[in-house]
């Protein structure tokens, strides 16, 4: 995976943005003043516009690809710490519990000795 | 040293005391560690935030624009739903893993705000009471002193050991941090056009609704915008469809030229929202790098990459002087034209200083007062006190500066042309002018400057792509004194 776009992948997306928007605006405009000669030749210049879309998506898709397994890699990694940080939150408010637990050691330990003594 | 408010507590040793007190006053430094943490988490929670929901607009306009061409389209084939499809997915996993940082600083923050010295205050104290009974203090120490200074060391211990597990996690948080702003650089141009391309089809849809200006040929009345305009004046339109030519033709002129308008700042604005955020996550990235007191990285200049400091002094005193000697002269013409004008100064356009060296200009201007007072007036610029001087403002402005944009001259257009025409077919054009606007000042400061570098100034960085140019502009330009930066490992390698 490049680091960065490079100018010749930022020219090409430009190109075909380009392409669309000239087949785009040639649409509409005949489009807007109901000016095709007949449905046929309306769903043949949609199609036109439909290939230039999909030559402008496919070349984004096959950019943003290259980072579907390092994205799908970071989220992992954060999955894994957040468990991290809520098993240290969790350590953290388990002293309390333990300082508990040895108070209630000492108290039992004392009652045993002076019972025995 | 005498410890006399203690001498009513026989038992209790002064040296012991002493002990205390330093053990203390050595852990009191947490309590700033934990502000700056939680200020991190702050400034985390914000980014990602934003980042999220930058991402969530994407996928937003992103399937808007697929119903608006299916809409005046027709419906797509399967394998080209498929495409579209994966394009909305790209962009939903990359919401998905802003929101899970998010989250993560989330995480970090109820880590770093629960209050452990609280939770275990009661706890400390049945433990100490417990224990006395058992165990009774020697020679008389009050048993309250003793609860007191058990429960402060506590209080400490637990406090450090809260700070530790954050320090301990906060690394892979920055780890992911680091992806995410990676994977944000490298996309953004996409994440533009694609912004760019809804506001695009989504105005040019609302126009097409509208017709051509012919009564007939119209869907619909743009006539609600106009509500807006004169507020707080409501007047509710009416519905209407007009059926007087004239008036068809005059709204829809007005109203296509309102969507126009609208959707070009819209557009210019997706450009500057994506610029802020490479800004907020390239500034988080520093600030963690901080917080964990990491040593500084690329693109920053270590005190090694910093070689001969006096080609750079003496250049930056040159550009210093050339200003300097620019201002006085205009100075006294400006004061003699005012006085000629009788100091209204109406009509008077002030001239702007067009420096022969604009880099070594734009630093100089911004060198901190002791580093410029040294340079200026000839000061001990030799020592190593110096030097570090001198680096701490060079990083700051690779960081914080844009020298590309501040050496352009204030009357050239071509970096507002670049930012504000959204052109597709012309975006390579005005690529061309601004790299060449750029490379037309620089050949003035150190020759011809290489393609990577004009490469840089073409793609308008910002964030951490900027202070990579910003060091590499410098390297260029100073060639004697600031070695240039190393290719730098990606998450890829």
């Amino acid at each position: 995976m490049e680091d960065e776009l490079t100018p010749e992948m930022i020219s090409a997306l430009n190109q075909l943005q380009g392409d669309l928007q000239t087949v785009q605006n040639a649409f509409d405009k005949l489009d807007a003043g109901n000016r095709f000669e007949n449905s046929n030749q309306r769903e043949q210049m949609a199609e036109a516009v439909k290939v230039a879309l999909m030559n402008f998506v496919r070349a984004k898709n096959r950019i943003l690809g290259e980072s579907d397994a390092t994205v799908a890699n970071l989220i992992a990694t954060a999955g894994q710490a957040r468990k991290d940080i809520a098993t240290a939150l969790e350590g953290l408010q388990n002293i309390k519990a333990t300082l508990n637990t040895i108070t209630k050691a000492v108290n039992t330990v004392a009652s045993v000795v002076a019972t025995l003594a | 040293m005498r410890c006399e408010s203690l001498q009513r507590y026989p038992g209790v040793k002064c040296a012991s005391i002493l002990l205390l007190a330093i053990g203390l006053a050595l852990f009191s430094g947490c309590g700033s560690s934990k502000k700056e943490a939680q200020s991190l988490v702050k400034q985390g929670i914000s980014s990602t935030d934003q980042l999220t929901k930058y991402y969530d607009g994407l996928v937003q306009a992103n399937t808007r624009y697929v119903q608006i061409q299916t809409f005046d389209l027709g419906g797509f084939d399967k394998e080209r739903m498929k495409d579209l499809a994966q394009e909305r997915k790209a962009y939903a996993s990359r919401a998905e893993l802003a929101r899970s940082l998010n989250a993560t600083y989330v995480a970090l923050g109820q880590l770093i705000d629960f209050d452990v010295a609280a939770d275990i205050k009661t706890p400390v104290q049945d433990l100490t009471t417990a224990v006395l009974k058992q165990v009774p203090l020697p020679g008389g120490i009050p048993a309250d002193l003793f609860k007191t200074v058990i429960g402060k060391i506590a209080k400490k211990l637990v406090e450090i050991q809260q700070e530790k597990q954050f320090r301990k996690n906060a690394p892979r948080v920055l780890e992911v941090l680091d992806g995410v702003a990676e994977i944000f650089e490298r996309e953004r141009f996409i994440y533009v056009i694609t912004a760019q391309s809804y506001e695009d089809g989504a105005s040019k849809f609302a126009i097409k609704l509208m017709g051509d200006g012919k009564c007939e040929n119209a869907q619909g009345s743009a006539i609600g915008t106009l509500e807006e305009l004169y507020q707080p004046y409501t007047v509710k339109p009416f519905g209407t469809p007009p059926t007087n030519e004239a008036i068809c033709d005059k709204n829809f002129k007005g109203f296509k030229g309102l969507i126009d308008a609208m959707a070009q700042d819209r557009k210019v604005a997706a450009e500057q929202q994506a610029r802020s955020i490479s800004q907020n996550l390239y500034n988080l990235e520093r600030l963690h790098r901080r917080f964990l007191r990491e040593a500084p990285g690329a693109p920053a200049l270590l005190a090694a990459d910093l070689n001969k400091v006096d080609p750079l002094v003496a250049a930056l005193k040159d550009a210093m002087t050339a200003r300097a000697a620019w201002e006085s002269q205009h100075k006294s013409k400006s004061h003699h034209q005012s006085a000629s004008t009788n100091g209204n100064g109406t009509g008077a356009v002030e001239p702007e200083y067009k420096p022969e060296k604009a880099v070594a200009d734009y630093v100089a201007r911004l060198l901190s007062p002791a580093v410029k007072d040294a340079v200026e007036k000839g000061g001990d610029t030799s020592s190593r006190a110096f030097s570090k001087l001198l680096l701490d403002d060079l990083n700051r402005i690779i960081d914080t500066g844009n020298i590309f944009e501040g050496i352009l001259p204030k009357d050239q257009t071509v970096l507002q042309d670049y930012r504000t025409n959204t052109d597709a077919l012309k975006r390579e054009d005005l690529t061309t002018s601004l790299e060449q606007a750029v490379r037309d000042i620089l050949v003035k400061s150190g020759g011809q400057p290489p393609e990577s570098l004009t490469d840089l100034v073409g793609k308008d960085p910002a964030g951490k792509p900027l202070a990579c140019l910003n060091r590499a502009i410098l390297a260029f330009v100073f060639a004697d004194s600031v070695a240039p930066q190393k290719a730098a490992k990606t998450i890829a390698d």
